[in-house]
């Protein structure tokens, strides 16, 4: 089942708590992991305190790990899991603390900060969408997870995943489709 | 841009989401659109742009050190101190700092909820910043599983345990001779017999032990959505949400699953298989054979100990194994329960389809159909049923009736189904309607692929 023995034997080491191997290893994840937090949580800060709170686990879970991928891949779905969690409990947490807000629907997230590198229109487009449906679209777009790899770090079924998939990028759809419309009016009615 | 045109773009890119790959002519169709219609190549630039973010978001990842200490120092603390605020929380709070105040004025309704993190002691008012302690929930690492039922030669992590010792994640127990069992949170029990090694590799919501060698039982009730009980092995992992199965491997290394009640997920090579009561399977066999008598008496004598200290699945591990017809109408519900996804089921259709298992391939969409007859799989598996039907077991009449059933509902498949009736139609001898169809197909989708053959068939 092992493929890959060297990072199984690093993992040992890192469990059995050397100090060497555990800084190796969160050198090799660092930046995987501060990828798909962004990713997740577009939020620098909040990158950050997942990126920090998936470093850790990394090296609390190092005894889980088998070898069935290399080290990097197992640490994205940690870091994966930690951002998604992170995100639900601020939104749930942002709700609470805002009694203003209960009236709206909490299924949709805040507008989230994404990172700057996205064009401000595909900013909207992904703030537009709900929560579940944006880290699923983010999930499988940015991070290039398969829809079963998705399911397992939301704690959803294949099925759900696809469900939303399917949703996220029919709305993502139609509001291109709006907005070149709207270009394409604009255009007419200014010639 | 029309609509045929519309639903072929987005029956090509939204199954290349799922992850099925375009095949090469579909694959210059789809770029061909992206070429020549405004809106698919702004959809096209949008997962692009999407895609590309995370090249420039790891190129500003934080070059210094200061995360990885942060992360060795806190890890290290928790190995000298177990019982050590949750780190998470310590940072973060350090983070917002003032923030803690109005974390503070939300505690009450943070302590109702199991999820999230409650401040229980707040900063001292003198100005001096001491990090507050924190109660969270448990995470996966400070969740333990209660050792039970010891009897003989036990060692928990190379040392002899005390009576109803707890056993945390990654702790190794050996039993030499005699027998012991894990008690796991939501009613799940594992027991081991003589000559087993087992590791705990997972708590909370997904449990799951890594059996090296020996025999194992394990008893579970009805597992909440989400949750399952895992065992998993050198040559592949079964899984169950509420079911009675045993585990072996043997000293050679294969790996025998036999269940009891309900039915086992076993998953091997990336390809999941289901195992019903009453069954034996070793894993990477094709085939299951009835449980024997001698080992049901084995595995009943591994979890004798249940009832002393779990005294509701003890009954039902004893009544399991009772004598008498095996209780496969008790595990019904636990089987459904169990029922591969549809995505599960459409990979085992597909590889039985590809190594030439047509009979097999088409039970597989049939529990697709019966059980997810309404999701995308259940659309997919009509088209994959009914072209197996025509093509490869020779039942043009029933493929015809799966064609309808498809065209009847709509889908991204649409086009597919139409060629596939017009193809049944004639393997029927119905040449009249066929032609009928043909000329409706060539209306509704002129620069099909299908229409050049259609046309030069005609």
């Amino acid at each position: 089942m092992t493929q890959y023995r060297n990072d199984e034997k690093l993992m040992r080491r890192v469990a059995a708590g050397d100090r060497a191997a555990q800084e190796a290893v969160l050198r090799r994840v660092r930046n995987r992991v501060h990828v798909v937090s962004t990713a997740i949580l577009g939020n620098a800060e909040d990158a950050e305190d997942a990126t920090q709170a998936a470093l850790i686990q990394v090296l609390r879970r190092a005894v889980t790990y088998k070898g069935v991928s290399r080290i990097e891949a197992w640490a994205s779905r940690i870091a994966a899991r930690e951002a998604v969690r992170l995100a639900t409990e601020r939104r749930l947490r942002a709700a609470r603390t805002a009694p203003e807000e209960q009236g709206k629907d909490l299924e949709v997230a805040p507008p989230a900060e994404l990172a700057s590198e996205i064009p401000k229109h595909i900013r909207e487009y992904l703030n537009d969408l709900p929560e579940a449906l944006r880290n699923t679209l983010v999930l499988r777009h940015v991070l290039d997870y398969t829809v079963p790899e998705i399911a397992e770090l939301l704690d959803a079924s294949p099925n759900t995943i696809k469900d939303r998939l399917s949703r996220a990028r029919g709305e993502l759809r139609r509001r291109i489709r709006r907005d070149l419309l709207a270009s394409e009016r604009a255009k007419v009615s200014h010639s | 841009m029309s609509s045929s045109e519309r639903e072929l773009w987005e029956g090509i890119v939204d199954r290349e989401a799922l992850g099925e790959p375009p095949s090469a002519e579909e694959r210059a169709r789809r770029d061909h659109l992206a070429r020549t219609h405004a809106e698919c190549a702004a959809e096209t630039e949008v997962y692009r742009v999407l895609g590309a973010a995370i090249g420039k978001a790891s190129r500003q990842a934080d070059e210094s050190d200061r995360l990885i200490q942060t992360a060795l120092r806190v890890n290290a603390s928790e190995l000298s101190a177990p019982l050590a605020p949750a780190p998470r929380s310590l940072r973060a709070l350090a983070v917002v700092g003032a923030g803690v105040v109005s974390v503070l004025a939300a505690g009450a309704v943070l302590l109702a909820s199991r999820t999230e993190t409650a401040v229980v002691n707040p900063a001292p008012a003198n100005g001096v910043v001491v990090p507050p302690k924190v109660a969270s929930a448990p995470s996966d690492v400070e969740r333990t599983a209660r050792l039970e039922g010891v009897e003989g030669s036990v060692l928990v992590d190379g040392a002899t345990p005390g009576g109803r010792a707890r056993v945390a994640l990654g702790s190794r127990v050996q039993i030499g001779t005699g027998r012991a069992c894990l008690a796991f949170e939501r009613d799940v029990v594992a027991c081991a017999g003589t000559g087993s090694e087992l590791r705990v590799t997972a708590l909370g919501a997904q449990q799951e032990l890594e059996l090296v060698k020996g025999h194992l039982v394990a008893v579970l009730k009805s597992q909440p959505a989400g949750s399952h009980f895992a065992v998993s092995t050198a040559s592949g992992v079964v899984r169950a949400v509420g079911t009675v199965f045993a585990v072996e491997v043997a000293k050679a290394g294969g790996t025998t699953l036999r269940v009891v009640e309900g039915s086992v997920a076993a998953r091997m090579s990336g390809v999941e298989r289901l195992v019903e009561p009453g069954q034996a399977l070793v894993l990477g066999a094709s085939d299951t054979s009835p449980v024997r008598g001698s080992d049901l008496d084995r595995d009943r004598a591994v979890v004798s100990a249940v009832p002393s200290f779990a005294p509701a699945l003890g009954e039902r591990a004893t009544s399991s194994f009772a004598p008498g017809p095996r209780a496969a109408s008790r595990g019904a519900t636990d089987a459904a329960r169990a029922e591969p996804s549809a995505l599960a089921l459409l990979e085992l259709a597909s590889k039985a389809r590809s190594r030439g298992a047509y009979a097999e391939a088409a039970r597989h969409y049939e529990r697709i159909l019966s059980a997810h007859a309404s999701t995308p799989e259940g659309r997919a598996a009509t088209i994959g049923l009914a072209e197996l039907r025509l093509s490869r077991l020779g039942e043009p009449a029933r493929a015809l009736a799966l064609f309808e059933r498809y065209l009847a509902s709509g889908g991204s498949l649409s086009q597919e189904a139409h060629y596939g009736k017009i193809q049944a139609l004639r393997a029927l001898g119905r040449a009249r309607e066929a032609e009928r169809e043909v000329a409706a197909f060539l209306e509704l989708y002129p620069k099909s692929a299908y229409a050049g053959s259609l046309r030069k068939s005609k």
